[in-house]
């Protein structure tokens, strides 16, 4: 016999298991990896920066708009329309922008988002609420914060049933150049209803 | 289970890879919002309890190992939810990336959640049929594995959907959006994954079974099974007739009718795969009809469970409850033989051997309570 058998009839092959899974039980393991690991592997090298031209009007879902400011460009791995997110890059500074439904008076929404930026990682904020104005008159609180490693601001409107939330953060030095990209984009933010 | 198979250990490294995973998410969401992970575990478990019960019924002449069963299920909810979560991601991605986000937004659940998904859950099946060939015998064998596959897959998704839908309302309501996201994908979705999952196992257990195909037949079912299970998950996951009747309500009928060809192509394929089933079984006891063992009468009443159940009810009504269940012993004595005289080997040989044993010793047993068939030879006259 070229192989050992075992008592039961089985051939044994590598590992003393059966030879004759092998090639079925290994083209199943390829194609499982190659979906849970080759994908995302594949995902990461591709990458996702699409410039967007100044000027030109974003759309974040739930009639949510703002306009592009010069430099910037979308992270499409970030952005999802379905989930009503954009999220815009300039270097190391990110810009993101969420519409949702909601649920709870603009203080409140405030204090929420407040909150979960208090409780990353060392974040402290700096102040807020403070009242802002968009240009189309769109009402809502902006704060900013700082953390051993980035700085930020965000903000939060609301008209109807749309909340917006906005969050422009980045390194120190990166914020202060991006920062007059990120005060014409917040100031262009407009809720049309659907 | 074989442990001498190779994709034995596959299947338990990555049920253990994958129980870590899900168990993760699934200990976070009890955490986080208690009241509508105990929902949503509550409602999952109704609604796949009678699902397990019609899917334990399917296969007319041989129940399957619960070791099996569980092991369906599990590479459902488990592994291939897990490996999901990472494809599916990176699909979404790489469409947002080389399309555009709206068109992400819009077509990626029908771009990314068909391929990956149903490859997954078909795979569980090929696993299944690499540790136990002997349990695939005909095609429903493929198909009642694939439907257990994929209500693991339903369940264990639906739940994480539940919980997505709490975080997405903002997390102060629980009940509601749970309750919501099971009527839409538990309910009107009637089992979905496991529809298209029973249609690509069909395919499987056709290639292994069907042996008295040519190659090309039973490659052509497989690959034809695959793509039907693959286009209904696509259409059911595209936006095509989603917005065609309007908001609300129009939304739920637009899905219903994207579901309804789908259920009515597994009844026919399910119709199918039993007539296969029954003409396996009359061929592998061709040679016990007739003896004492197996009556034509009693071959053919084995053929539906109502004819089985209509037996037992009248051997019930006219000799009572013991002899009732001496009637349902039999019935399952003469399934096990046929089972046993559909395969070779010493074991199959032993197997039949005490079946016949078994059903000769229930005859006499029947006889003594008064229940004897036209045609049944005495034990005393017949046994060995």
């Amino acid at each position: 016999m070229s192989e050992p058998v075992v008592s039961s009839g089985v051939p044994r092959g590598f590992l003393g298991l059966d030879r004759r899974g092998w090639p079925g039980t290994v083209i199943v393991a390829l194609i499982a990896a190659l979906i849970a690991l080759g994908l995302p592997l594949l995902n990461g090298l591709v990458s996702g920066d699409r410039p967007v031209p100044a000027g030109s009007t974003v759309e974040v879902g739930r009639g949510v708009t703002f306009t592009a400011a010069d430099g910037w460009t979308l992270d499409a791995e970030q952005t999802s329309t379905r989930a009503g997110r954009v999220v815009l890059a300039r270097g190391a500074v990110t810009y993101a922008v969420e519409a949702a439904a909601a649920t709870r008076s603009l203080p409140e929404e405030y204090e929420r988002m407040a909150t979960e930026i208090r409780d990353s990682s060392g974040a402290q904020l700096f102040n807020g609420p403070g009242p802002f104005t968009t240009d189309d008159g769109l009402v809502g609180f902006v704060g900013s914060y700082g953390s051993p490693t980035s700085e930020g601001r965000f903000g939060v409107f609301q008209a109807g049933t749309t909340v917006v939330r906005v969050l422009a953060q980045g390194p120190p030095d990166a914020m202060a150049a991006g920062l007059d990209g990120v005060s014409f984009m917040t100031r262009t933010l407009r809720i049309v209803p659907p | 289970m074989q442990p001498r198979q190779p994709a034995f250990w596959l299947l338990v490294g990555l049920m253990a890879l994958g129980t870590a995973r899900i168990g993760w998410i699934v200990l976070q969401a009890f955490a986080q919002y208690p009241t509508g992970a105990v929902l949503a575990a509550l409602l999952l478990t109704l609604y796949a309890i009678p699902f397990f019960l019609f899917v334990h019924r399917l296969d007319l002449f041989e129940r399957e190992p619960a070791t099996m069963v569980g092991a369906a299920f599990a590479w459902g909810g488990l592994v291939a939810t897990s490996l999901a979560l990472s494809g599916n991601h990176a699909v979404f991605d790489l469409t947002s990336k080389l399309g555009s986000p709206e068109l992400a937004g819009r077509w990626g659940p029908a771009l990314a959640a068909p391929p990956i998904e149903e490859t997954l859950k078909v795979l569980g099946v090929v696993v299944l049929l690499l540790i136990a060939r002997d349990q695939f015998d005909t095609p429903l064998d493929g198909m009642v594995y694939g439907a257990l596959v994929g209500l693991g897959f339903q369940v264990v998704e639906n739940f994480i959907y539940c919980m997505n839908a709490i975080e997405l309302a903002g997390g102060d309501r629980e009940i509601v959006p749970v309750l919501g996201v099971f009527l839409v994908r538990s309910l009107i979705g009637l089992w979905s994954h496991a529809t298209y999952t029973a249609i690509a196992g069909y395919g499987v257990g056709y290639f292994v079974t069907r042996t008295d195909r040519s190659l090309a037949a039973r490659t052509g079912a497989v690959v034809l099974a695959f793509a039907l299970a693959f286009a209904a998950h696509f259409v059911w996951n595209s936006p095509l007739l989603t917005d065609a009747f309007g908001e609300g309500m129009g939304i739920l009928l637009g899905l219903v009718l994207k579901g309804i060809p789908v259920l009515v192509l597994l009844v026919v394929m399910y119709r199918l795969a039993r007539d296969q089933e029954a003409t396996w079984f009359r061929e592998a006891t061709a040679g016990e009809v007739g003896t004492d063992v197996l009556l034509p009468d009693e071959l053919d009443e084995l053929m539906t469970l109502s004819r089985r159940r209509d037996v037992r009810r009248m051997v019930r009504r006219v000799r009572g409850r013991t002899a009732a269940r001496l009637v349902d012993r039999l019935q399952h004595a003469q399934l096990d033989l046929g089972l046993a005289c559909s395969r070779t080997g010493q074991v199959a040989e032993r197997d039949a051997d005490e079946a016949r044993r078994t059903i000769r010793l229930l005859r006499v047993q029947l006889a003594e309570v008064g229940v004897v068939r036209p045609g049944a030879v005495s034990v005393r006259q017949g046994a060995d």
